[in-house]
């Protein structure tokens, strides 16, 4: 058997270890002076940490805690600290979008703003504004679709 | 308002839980004398001082009483706790941390004195306090646990948040730090390790 790793000294002295297994790391241990030496070192620090106990106050502790939730009922407060941020929040929120879908309806030809782009299998490409946009790439690339016939165009 | 109620030591703590997540509030009394002394033994341990150690466990339990409801019984109820505990201390530590900041700053020297000179305690225990109060914060939450509340490695873990590998391994470096330091203190005092293999 190898010997005992730090964490399994720790644990064999903790007791934290299924009998068989502890009893295997003893066995190790009580034939490895060097083993045997690192349980014993452990031991030892466990007992000297160990003899520390402190004292804790005999107070009555649940009054106290009883007290300051009676004092201060907070989470109403807390909701209502939150919720004008919310409020706000909700409302720039609409305000953008309301922006944004009607400058995508008054820059278009359409009059729906729904779809986030013209959806170019059906509809074909809206040129006069991809000109506009961007004289390159999507421009370019729809100008070689409609150069063929229109791609997809045809087939509805 | 919340009443002060009879002690209920029959009841499982999952039960005062569900009791208290169904607005029970006579509920919270017995949960709070049943875990007080734990409570507040981690607190003062990882702290280093009685006053914010009682100060941490009533924000504890006044956080427990407000989120009742989100008590799930999967883990243990003293592993929730703990966990709950583990997280104010972190955050009163910070807060300490960025005073003592400031402190020296307008001082210029430190002036707050170390965790353990606060607490009462005679020569052996001081040097033992001393000696754990100076690892560094994740090693002695580790070895608190561990040693002093009795948690499993697996339990520390599901408490602080950290894997069983970094648990493990905090403790095996603060064992190993305080062998050292407490070495005069054992009796008999360790031999030298022999060659690692």
């Amino acid at each position: 058997m190898s010997h005992l790793t730090p964490t399994e000294v720790i644990r064999l002295v903790s007791g934290e270890l299924p009998p068989a297994h502890a009893a295997a790391l003893e066995a190790h241990a009580a034939a490895c002076p060097d083993c045997a030496a690192r349980v014993r070192a452990q031991r030892g620090l466990w007992s000297v940490l160990g003899a520390d106990r402190e004292r804790t106050p005999g107070g009555d502790l649940a009054a106290a805690v009883v007290r300051r939730l009676n004092e201060r009922p907070a989470e109403p407060l807390r909701i209502w600290s939150r919720t004008p941020v919310r409020v706000a929040a909700a409302v720039l929120i609409g305000i953008g979008t309301g922006y944004g879908a009607a400058e995508w309806t008054l820059r278009g030809a359409g009059p729906a703003p729904a779809p986030v782009g013209p959806d170019l299998a059906t509809a074909g490409p809206d040129v006069e504004l991809l000109v506009t946009m961007s004289p390159v790439g999507l421009y370019a690339a729809l100008s070689d679709l409609d150069a063929d016939g229109g791609g997809t165009e045809d087939a509805s | 308002m919340v009443p002060i109620a009879p002690s209920h030591d029959d009841e499982s703590d999952e039960e005062l839980m569900r009791r208290l997540a169904a607005g029970d509030t006579a509920a919270l009394t017995p949960i709070v004398q049943r875990h007080q002394e734990r409570v507040i033994r981690l607190a003062q341990r990882f702290l280093g001082r009685a006053d914010l150690a009682e100060d941490v466990a009533q924000d504890a339990f006044v956080k427990l009483y407000r989120s009742a409801a989100m008590y799930q019984p999967e883990a243990r109820f003293t592993t929730w706790l703990y966990r709950l505990v583990a997280n104010l201390c972190w955050d009163r530590r910070r807060g300490l941390a960025r005073a003592r900041r400031r402190e020296q700053e307008h001082d210029g020297a430190a002036t707050v004195p170390d965790a353990a000179t606060a607490m009462e305690a005679d020569e052996r225990t001081q040097r033992v306090r001393a000696a754990v109060a100076a690892l560094p914060d994740r090693q002695r939450l580790a070895v608190i646990l561990h040693r002093y509340h009795e948690l499993s490695h697996k339990d520390i873990a599901t408490v602080t948040g950290w894997s069983v590998s970094a648990v493990e391994s905090c403790l095996v470096r603060a064992y190993a730090t305080l062998r050292e330091r407490l070495a005069d203190l054992m009796d008999p005092p360790p031999e030298p390790p022999g060659p690692r293999r």
